[in-house]
């Protein structure tokens, strides 16, 4: 029986969708409401087939790259779907799973659930489905080999751009080189001299010469992704957790 | 451990000053109200400065080392080193920028010896006559270290600016050779005084300046707070309202109606998701006002209109194609055209649409849609129609129809840098033909 993880804080995947899934193609459903709830699940020895994941998730300081990242690591052979409203503030970050992870579709929330059915059917069945017409236009046709989960390596090249993203992560507002250098223990000159080592590497995650915010937006966003990169480097200099 | 940490930042923020502002500024920032006010004070304080000078090299000089045409060289070379010097720092409003990022030290060493050198000129053409108007160079070094500091984050008051400049390693060691002079040559107390007073005239002037440009830096942005809360009380406002007018009136009447069965759900269905449309235009109006709406992110809404209608989706643009970026105003006239455009073609029976996105060779965005509706003709259609309306805001090359088998194929065309007045071409009209 194929088993399969939906990962979704909505009633219409959680309830809806589900339910459907259970009756109409009587495969085995667990359903998590929060991306922090989402390692419990994961069972080598129980492995789930296919994981429909949703990216937004405003109660949980996590959010869906998180889940799909724990998923990956653990369930390697999980085939992994996105199921969102994909709207326009979560572009970027649909845009940042597509490249990051071997999607096998990509379907919204617009969808009629039978249509959901039928992709969900697909993927079992060949691994992976066209995605929505909605969200095509945002999605390339090539995924970039450097947004891939190895390709964020590119932007954590040692412990001096690990503790500039750890900081721009863990500062609220727009930092100033000063709050970086004292939330990183780094010179000024140093801190700067790294964020301009940076600028190059960002263009290929589409940031055009980005300002401080734009950077800390981008470090808050796929915080999931550069976190293993932040913590390997820390970790060989000790300054790690 | 932190103590050392801050003494370290002290370290680097003395050389971080040094370097001035435009050592640090991204090159696509800009200045805001207060930090062009900075400017104004600064180019006063350089004129004033060169003005000085020059005078100064011209007036008789007597009793002075320096005489006759090196007056005039020391007045020139120290003007010239002085305008290059702030030169970045005034030349950055008017985009002129370094091209790549520029090493710190050897920007912070060539200010150091800048101001050396003036200080130099300064003190060899007015120095033994008069300290006092020596605050004016106090001013230039303000209007740097302000724009520095407020770059940083940081903003001492003007006396603690005083108080920095009293224990810099400069005026430490003007005191220690002052001191050593005083024993070599006790004959020349007098000169050695008008030295400290220059320098204090200088410290005075840094901190007055300072303090002057935080305190207008606090109203300007106690100005601006104001606007904003305004602004944001008003979009506040006007989205409760919206709130008010549509999604809840709407809603109620579906439930009222539905309570009294004079709604079946089929029909309650389709009245939400027209409720579910009007939501999501209303969530990319918003997103695109943001700035936060691609050009991908505007075709979302109808693509699903289309879908939610039982329209075929025949071909949809492309990730490649649409990464075309827009400014503010040419989103809206495309967002405006596409809410024209899709419920017009689902209004006249469409049962398929294809929606492609493309470049013409003057780089204007083209949007085609093609329909399977029928044919009509684009300058019959009546005046205050939502096409009309969209044909006169897109001018006659903006808006053309294409006879194709079975149906249409309009084409829009949209400067991406399209400016102009966004309430004339906000919103959305949906209507037949």
């Amino acid at each position: 029986m194929t088993r399969l993880l939906i990962v979704d804080d909505s009633e219409l995947a959680t309830d809806l969708l589900a339910t459907s899934i259970r009756h109409d193609l009587r495969w085995e459903v667990v359903t998590v409401l929060r991306p922090d709830d989402v390692p419990a699940v994961l069972d080598p020895a129980q492995p789930f087939d296919l994981a429909v994941v949703d990216l937004s998730f405003p109660a949980s300081e996590l959010n869906g790259l998180d889940a799909l990242l724990a998923v990956h690591n653990n369930l390697p052979r999980c085939r992994l779907v996105v199921y969102s409203q994909a709207d326009a503030p979560f572009t970027r970050m649909l845009r940042d799973a597509w490249d990051a992870f071997d999607l096998a579709t990509v379907l919204t929330k617009s969808m009629p659930i039978a249509s959901v059915q039928r992709a969900l059917v697909e993927v079992d069945t060949h691994g992976r489905a066209a995605v929505d017409p909605v969200v095509r236009p945002k999605l390339p046709a090539e995924r970039s080999p450097w947004r891939s989960l190895d390709g964020y390596g590119r932007l954590v090249e040692h412990a001096g751009h690990a503790k500039l993203w750890q900081a721009l992560i863990d500062l609220d507002d727009e930092p100033t080189y000063e709050e970086l250098a004292q939330h990183t223990g780094l010179k000024l000159s140093s801190v700067r001299n790294y964020r301009g080592e940076l600028l190059a590497n960002l263009a290929l995650h589409d940031l055009d010469r980005p300002k401080m915010r734009q950077m800390q937006a981008f470090a808050k966003r796929c915080r999931p992704l550069l976190e293993p990169h932040i913590r390997r480097k820390l970790a060989r200099t000790g300054d790690g957790p | 451990m932190v103590a050392d940490e801050g003494r370290q930042l002290e370290s680097d923020l003395r050389i971080a000053l040094l370097t001035g502002a435009v050592g640090w500024r991204d090159r696509n920032s800009d200045y805001g109200a207060a930090e062009m006010a900075v400017m104004a004070v600064l180019a006063a304080s350089v004129a004033a400065v060169v003005t000085v000078l020059v005078v100064s090299a011209g007036l008789p000089a007597r009793g002075a080392a320096w005489t006759g045409a090196s007056r005039w060289a020391a007045a020139a070379v120290g003007s010239a080193t002085l305008l290059a010097a702030v030169a970045p720092t005034l030349a950055w409003p008017w985009g002129w920028r370094h091209r790549t990022a520029t090493s710190i030290w050897p920007l912070a060493v060539v200010r150091a010896a800048a101001a050396t050198l003036v200080a130099g000129c300064w003190t060899v053409l007015l120095g033994t006559a008069a300290p006092w108007p020596a605050w004016i160079l106090g001013s230039v070094v303000g209007g740097e270290v302000v724009l520095t500091g407020w770059l940083f984050g940081i903003a001492p008051s003007g006396r603690q600016w005083w108080w920095r400049l009293q224990r810099s390693s400069i005026h430490l060691g003007i005191l220690a050779v002052s001191l050593v002079v005083l024993v070599v040559r006790p004959g020349i107390i007098g000169d050695l005084v008008l030295v400290l007073l220059t320098f204090q005239a200088i410290a005075a002037g840094t901190g007055l300046t300072c303090a002057g440009l935080d305190w207008l830096r606090r109203i300007v942005d106690r100005r601006t707070e104001r606007k904003v809360e305004l602004r944001l009380a008003a979009a506040r406002t006007e989205m409760s309202e919206w709130l008010h007018d549509e999604p809840l009136t709407k809603l109620r009447l579906i439930a009222l109606r539905m309570v009294r069965h004079e709604r079946d759900p089929v029909a309650a269905a389709a009245e939400l998701t027209e409720l579910i449309h009007d939501l999501r235009i209303r969530q990319l109006e918003e997103a695109i006002a943001g700035g936060s709406a691609e050009l991908a992110d505007l075709f979302a809404p109808y693509l699903q209109l289309a879908r939610d209608s039982g329209v075929e989706l025949v071909e949809v643009p492309g990730y490649e194609e649409s990464q075309q970026r827009l400014d503010e105003q040419a989103r809206h006239r495309v967002h405006r055209a596409l809410g024209v455009l899709v419920p017009n073609a689902i209004a006249a029976g469409a049962v398929s649409l294809r929606l492609r996105v493309g470049a013409d060779p003057g780089g204007a965005v083209v949007i085609e849609i093609e329909d399977d509706a029928g044919g009509f003709d684009l300058a019959a259609v009546p005046p205050g129609r939502g096409l009309d309306r969209l044909r006169r805001e897109l001018g006659a090359e903006g808006l053309t129809r294409v006879p194709v088998d079975g149906g249409s194929l309009m084409r829009v065309r949209v400067e991406p840098d399209a400016g102009g007045d966004a309430a004339a071409i906000g919103g959305s009209s949906v209507g037949a033909r």
